[in-house]
C-alpha cells in the first residue's frame, strides 16, 4: 500500500499544480438565476454641457443578466435616444451618453427623462438630467434656419395653390425651433420652388476670405447631410439638391464649363429622416439620369459655390410639402447626430 | 492518362517479375467496388422537393509500389485511381496520390520514416482516439465504416497520418540502465499558402528501462507556427510536456502492471496581447493484474485533467461536428439541413477530420458528452476501472469498462456534473460451444453515459446517452455467412453547452435538450472468398427522430453491394 501511494502521488502532485477550481464561463445565476433589482437606477450627473464634450452615463444593477433599455425623451424637443443592451450592471461601459439622439428631432437645451425598462421583470424606473448645452456637432452647417431667411438667398415660388416657401416653428423643428416649410401645388410645372444658398450669403469670417464654402477638398472626406420631413399623406414631393462648382474661382458658376452635382430624393418618410452623401459619390445628373459632369469632372468641396434646393412634384399630383432642416457639410464620416 | 495505364501496366508485370527473381520491387494494393441504393421518407407531411431515391457507386483501386534500392532504404508510392459510377471508364475517373514515403535505416542505428508518417505517443500527448458511440458495430455497419477509415487513415492502433519526418533510435547498457530509446518527429500541419503561418507539430518522446519493469518515460509535443511565414503578426504556441512510469512483474498465477503519467500543458497566442495564456495539468494512475488461469484482466485507475489543459495531438476529434452530410444534405419541403446521425457516421468521410486542430474543436452532448476529447478532455476527474474475461474453451468474451467523472471547475456554478460511462460487450461463439465447423456468433454491445448536475432548476442537468447493438453472424454455408444487425442509440435529457471563444475560454451556455432516437436494422448475406476477399450484399433501414429538435423525423433504406479486395 506504502508502494503504492509512493508511485501515485508524484504524479498526482505534478499534473494538478495550478489547476483551477473557479468556475469556468459567466455565471449560470448570472445567466438564468431569478431576476432581482439589486440598485436602482441612477445619473452620474443632474446637469450636462454636451457642446464641451460631457457626457452622462446611468447605473443600476440587478442579480442576473438581463435585457434593459434605456429610453432617454428630451421633455422640450420631444427627441428621444434609446440605448439597449443586455447585462448585469449599467455603468459607463455600456450606457454613457454624449447628447446624440436615436429618433428626430435633435435634442435642445431641455429637461430630459430617462425610463429604464426591463421587459423580464416589466420593471421601470425614471431619472432626470438637464442638457445645458446641447450637443454640438462638428462641420460646417450651412442651414439651420434658426435666423430667419437671409436676403441673400435667391428664392422662386410659382404662382401655385397653397404655396409657402418660408421659415417655420409650426411644426417639430428637426434641431432648434425653426426649419424651412416647402408646399404647394403647381398643375403646369414640376417645380414647385426653389431656395438658392450661395456661399456669398455667409459672412466673411465664415468663409475665410474666399467666395465657396470653407470645405477641405477632400470629396471622399466629405459628407453632405440633411434632414426631411414629409407630411403624413404625402408622398408626391421630389427634392432636387444641385451643388455648383466654381472650378475657376472666378466668383461665378457657369454651368456650361463648370461642375454640376446633384441629389434627388423622393419617397419620404413621415417624420424627420436623415439624409447622408459621400461628395466623391455624387453625380451629374441630367432629367435625373446620370450625366458626364460639364468641367474637369471632378469633385471639388472646397470650391462649392452655391447650393440649389429645388422642390419638385409631378403637376397631376397635386399639392404637396415636404419640410427641410439642418444641412450640414461634415468631414470624416457622416453626420451622427 | 494513357502514359500513366501503362506505367501501371509496366509496374505490375515488374512485380510479376520480381516475384520470380526477388528483385527489390513489390506490390502492395487494396481495391473495392460498391453500389448504393438509398431511400428516405419522412415522417408526417411528404418531402415532395427532396429526391427520395438516389443510386452511386464506385470503384477504385490503391496501387502501392514499393522500391527497395537496398536493404536499409524502401520507397513507396501509392495512386488511387477512382471511377465514380455514372460516367463510362475514362470519364469522371480521378487520379490521385494517396500516399509518398520513404523509409530506411541510417548506419545501422537511426531508423526513419519521411513523407506520410502515422504516428502516435501517450493519450494526452498525441492521440487519435475512437469516439465510443461507434463502438459494437457489426459487420452490416462496420463495412462502409472500416472504408471510409481506411480512406481517412483512421485505425484501431489511434494513429494520426501526419506528413514530416520521424526517426527512432536507442542505446543499450550494461549497467544500471538496460536500455534508452528515442522517438522524434516533426510534421506540417498548416500551409502559409492557404492563410495564417506554417503551423509544425513536432516531438519527441524517451523511453527509459530500468531493471527490465521499469520504464520511465517522457513524451514532448508542440504545436507551433513559425513567424514571418506569412503577414500574421500572431503565433500560436503550445507546448505540452509529460513524464510516466510504467511497471510491470510477471508472477507465476499473475500479471502484475501499474502505469502513472502526468504532465503540464502551455497555450499562447504570442503577438496578440488580448490573449490569455492557458496553463494546465493532467495526472493520471493505473494498476491492475491479469490472473492466467481465469483469463481474466482487471485494472482501475484515477485520472485528472485541469480545465485549462490543451493537448492538439490528443484533444483533436475525429468527427467534425460542425459539417452536415453529404448524403440527403437538405430535406423535407423547406429543404432545411439535416442534422447528422450515427448513420451518416457510418458512411460519410466528410464529417471526418484529418488534422490536427489548435483549441477545443465543436462537439455534440448527443454524441458524447464525458470524454469529447477522449482521454485527455479537460475539466474531468475521477476514477475508470475496466474487466475482461474469456472463457477456457473460448465460447464467451466479455469486457465492461466504467469511467466516473466529475467536472473539476463547474461550468458557471460551484455544482459539479458528474458523468458515468458504462460499456459492455459480450461476443457469444455459438459455433465453438456447439462443436461446429463454422462460425455462429452473437454479439452484443451496451453502452450507457449519463451526465448529471444537481442543484437550483436552471443548473440541473440529466443527459443520458445509450448505445445498445445486437449483431448476428452465421456461416450457414462455406464462406458463405447471414448477417443481422439491431442498433439502437438515444439521447434524451437536457444540459448547458459551454460556448467557447477563438482563445477556448467558455463566455457562454447553450441550452440543449434532446429527445433523440435512432434505429438501425440491417441484414444481408457475405461471401468470403478468403481473409483478404469479400464480396456482401446488405439491406439497412434506420429510423431517425427528436421531437424536441424541430426537425422532421425520417426512414433512410438502403441496399448495398460491396466487393473488397486487400492484397
Amino acid at each position: 500500500m506504502k508502494g503504492t501511494l509512493k508511485f501515485i502521488t508524484p504524479f498526482a502532485l505534478i499534473g494538478m499544480l495550478g489547476c483551477s477550481e473557479d468556475p469556468e464561463g459567466p455565471l449560470l445565476s448570472e445567466l438564468y438565476g431569478e431576476f432581482n433589482l439589486i440598485a436602482g437606477l441612477e445619473v452620474s450627473s443632474d446637469a450636462v454641457d454636451f457642446c464641451s464634450g460631457e457626457s452622462v452615463f446611468f447605473t443600476a444593477e440587478f442579480s442576473k443578466s438581463t435585457d434593459w433599455e434605456l429610453r432617454i425623451q428630451g421633455l422640450s424637443s420631444g427627441s428621444e435616444k434609446i440605448i439597449s443592451g443586455k447585462s448585469r450592471r449599467l455603468d459607463a461601459t455600456n450606457t454613457s451618453w454624449n447628447g446624440s439622439t436615436t429618433d428626430f428631432p435633435l435634442f435642445r437645451s431641455e429637461q430630459v427623462e430617462i425610463t429604464l425598462y426591463v421587459p423580464e421583470d416589466t420593471l421601470y424606473m425614471k431619472d432626470t438630467v438637464s442638457i445645458d448645452v446641447p450637443k454640438c456637432d462638428e462641420g460646417f452647417v450651412m442651414l439651420d434656419f434658426e435666423s430667419g431667411e437671409n436676403p441673400l438667398w435667391d428664392e422662386f415660388v410659382q404662382s401655385g395653390g397653397q404655396m409657402t416657401f418660408n421659415v417655420d416653428d409650426v411644426d417639430t423643428a428637426a434641431q432648434g425651433q425653426y426649419y424651412y416649410d416647402m408646399a404647394g401645388e403647381v398643375d403646369w410645372d414640376w417645380l414647385i420652388g426653389y431656395l438658392y444658398v450661395p456661399a456669398a450669403s455667409f459672412s466673411d469670417s465664415v468663409l475665410q476670405g474666399g467666395n465657396t464654402l470653407p470645405l477641405s477638398g477632400d470629396p471622399n472626406n466629405v459628407y453632405v447631410n440633411f434632414l426631411l420631413n414629409s407630411p403624413v399623406g404625402i408622398t408626391n414631393g421630389l427634392l432636387l439638391i444641385r451643388i455648383n462648382e466654381d472650378e475657376d474661382l472666378d466668383g461665378t458658376f457657369n454651368a456650361a464649363n463648370e461642375d454640376q452635382y446633384s441629389i434627388e430624393i423622393n419617397n419620404v418618410d413621415p417624420g424627420w429622416n436623415l439624409y447622408s452623401f459621400r461628395y466623391s459619390e455624387l453625380a451629374a445628373l441630367f432629367n435625373g439620369q446620370p450625366t458626364n459632369a460639364a468641367g474637369n469632372d471632378l469633385h471639388e468641396p472646397d470650391k462649392i459655390h452655391q447650393v440649389e434646393f429645388l422642390f419638385l412634384a409631378n403637376p397631376s399630383s397635386g399639392y404637396s410639402r415636404l419640410l427641410m432642416d439642418y444641412v450640414v457639410f461634415t468631414e470624416g464620416g457622416p453626420l451622427n447626430p | 492518362m494513357k502514359k500513366l495505364s501503362y506505367t501501371l501496366f509496366a509496374a505490375m508485370i515488374v512485380a510479376q517479375l520480381s516475384a520470380q527473381d526477388g528483385r527489390n520491387l513489390w506490390l502492395s494494393s487494396y481495391s473495392r467496388g460498391l453500389i448504393y441504393n438509398d431511400e428516405m421518407k419522412t415522417d408526417g407531411v411528404p418531402d415532395t422537393v427532396t429526391a427520395a431515391r438516389t443510386q452511386s457507386g464506385h470503384a477504385l483501386v490503391d496501387l502501392g509500389l514499393h522500391v527497395q534500392p537496398n536493404p536499409n532504404l524502401e520507397v513507396m508510392g501509392m495512386i488511387r485511381v477512382r471511377n465514380d459510377f455514372g460516367g463510362f471508364w475514362g470519364s469522371g475517373v480521378t487520379f490521385d496520390l494517396r500516399q509518398l514515403w520513404v523509409r530506411g535505416v541510417i548506419a545501422d542505428i537511426i531508423r526513419f520514416q519521411l513523407g506520410d508518417i502515422d504516428y502516435r505517443m501517450s493519450p494526452y500527448t498525441f492521440r487519435n482516439e475512437d469516439e465510443w458511440i461507434l463502438g459494437g458495430t457489426s459487420t452490416v455497419s462496420q463495412t462502409s465504416l472500416d472504408m471510409l477509415r481506411y480512406d481517412i487513415f483512421q485505425n484501431d492502433q489511434e494513429t494520426w497520418r501526419q506528413q514530416g519526418l520521424a526517426m527512432d533510435f536507442g542505446f543499450q547498457f550494461k549497467k544500471v540502465l538496460d536500455e534508452v530509446n528515442f522517438s522524434l518527429f516533426t510534421t506540417r500541419t498548416n500551409s502559409a499558402d492557404f492563410g495564417g503561418s506554417d503551423r509544425l507539430y513536432g516531438g519527441g518522446m524517451m523511453d527509459l528501462q530500468v531493471a527490465k519493469e521499469w520504464h520511465l518515460l517522457y513524451h514532448y509535443a508542440n504545436l507551433f507556427d513559425i513567424p514571418e511565414t506569412s503577414a500574421d503578426p500572431v503565433q500560436l504556441n503550445n507546448p505540452v510536456q509529460s513524464i510516466g512510469l510504467k511497471w510491470s512483474r510477471s508472477l507465476r498465477k499473475y500479471e502484475l502492471f501499474a502505469n502513472a503519467e502526468a504532465g503540464r500543458s502551455r497555450l499562447e497566442w504570442k503577438g496578440d496581447e488580448d490573449a490569455p495564456v492557458l496553463e494546465g495539468g493532467f495526472s493520471d494512475v493505473e494498476a491492475g493484474l491479469y490472473h492466467r488461469a481465469s483469463r481474466l484482466k482487471a485494472s482501475i485507475g484515477w485520472r485528472a485533467v485541469g480545465a485549462n489543459f490543451r493537448s492538439p495531438g490528443a484533444q483533436t476529434k475525429r468527427i467534425r461536428f460542425e459539417r452536415s452530410p453529404n448524403a440527403y444534405q437538405r430535406y423535407t419541403n423547406d429543404q432545411v439541413l439535416r442534422p447528422f446521425s450515427t448513420y451518416d457516421l457510418l458512411r460519410d468521410g466528410t464529417l471526418y477530420n484529418t488534422q490536427l486542430e489548435a483549441g477545443l474543436m465543436t462537439f455534440d452532448p448527443r454524441y458524447g458528452n464525458a470524454l469529447p476529447y477522449g482521454t485527455a478532455t479537460p475539466n474531468r476527474s475521477g476514477v475508470n476501472a475496466r474487466v475482461d474475461w474469456q472463457t477456457e474453451d473460448g465460447v464467451l468474451d466479455l469486457g465492461v469498462r466504467w469511467t466516473s467523472l466529475d467536472d473539476i471547475a463547474g461550468q458557471g456554478t460551484d455544482e459539479l456534473r458528474n458523468f458515468q460511462l458504462i460499456q459492455g460487450n459480450a461476443s457469444l461463439h455459438l459455433g465453438t460451444y456447439f462443436g461446429w465447423e463454422r462460425d455462429l456468433d452473437l454479439d452484443l454491445t451496451l453502452s450507457s453515459e449519463n451526465t448529471t448536475r444537481d442543484g437550483k432548476a436552471y443548473e440541473q442537468s440529466d443527459l443520458n446517452n445509450q448505445l445498445i447493438d445486437v449483431a448476428l453472424e452465421w456461416e450457414f454455408f462455406e464462406h458463405l455467412s447471414l448477417l443481422a444487425e439491431w442498433r439502437s442509440y438515444t439521447s434524451k435529457g437536457n444540459d448547458l453547452y459551454a460556448v467557447r471563444d477563438l482563445y477556448t475560454q467558455v463566455t457562454d451556455f447553450q441550452e440543449v435538450q434532446f429527445d433523440g432516437q435512432e434505429q438501425l436494422i440491417g441484414g444481408g448475406m457475405q461471401y468470403r472468398f478468403n481473409q483478404k476477399i469479400a464480396a456482401q450484399l446488405f439491406y439497412q433501414s434506420f429510423d431517425w427522430s427528436d421531437p424536441l429538435s424541430g426537425y422532421q423525423a425520417y426512414r433512410w433504406s438502403n441496399w448495398q453491394f460491396n466487393f473488397i479486395m486487400t492484397l
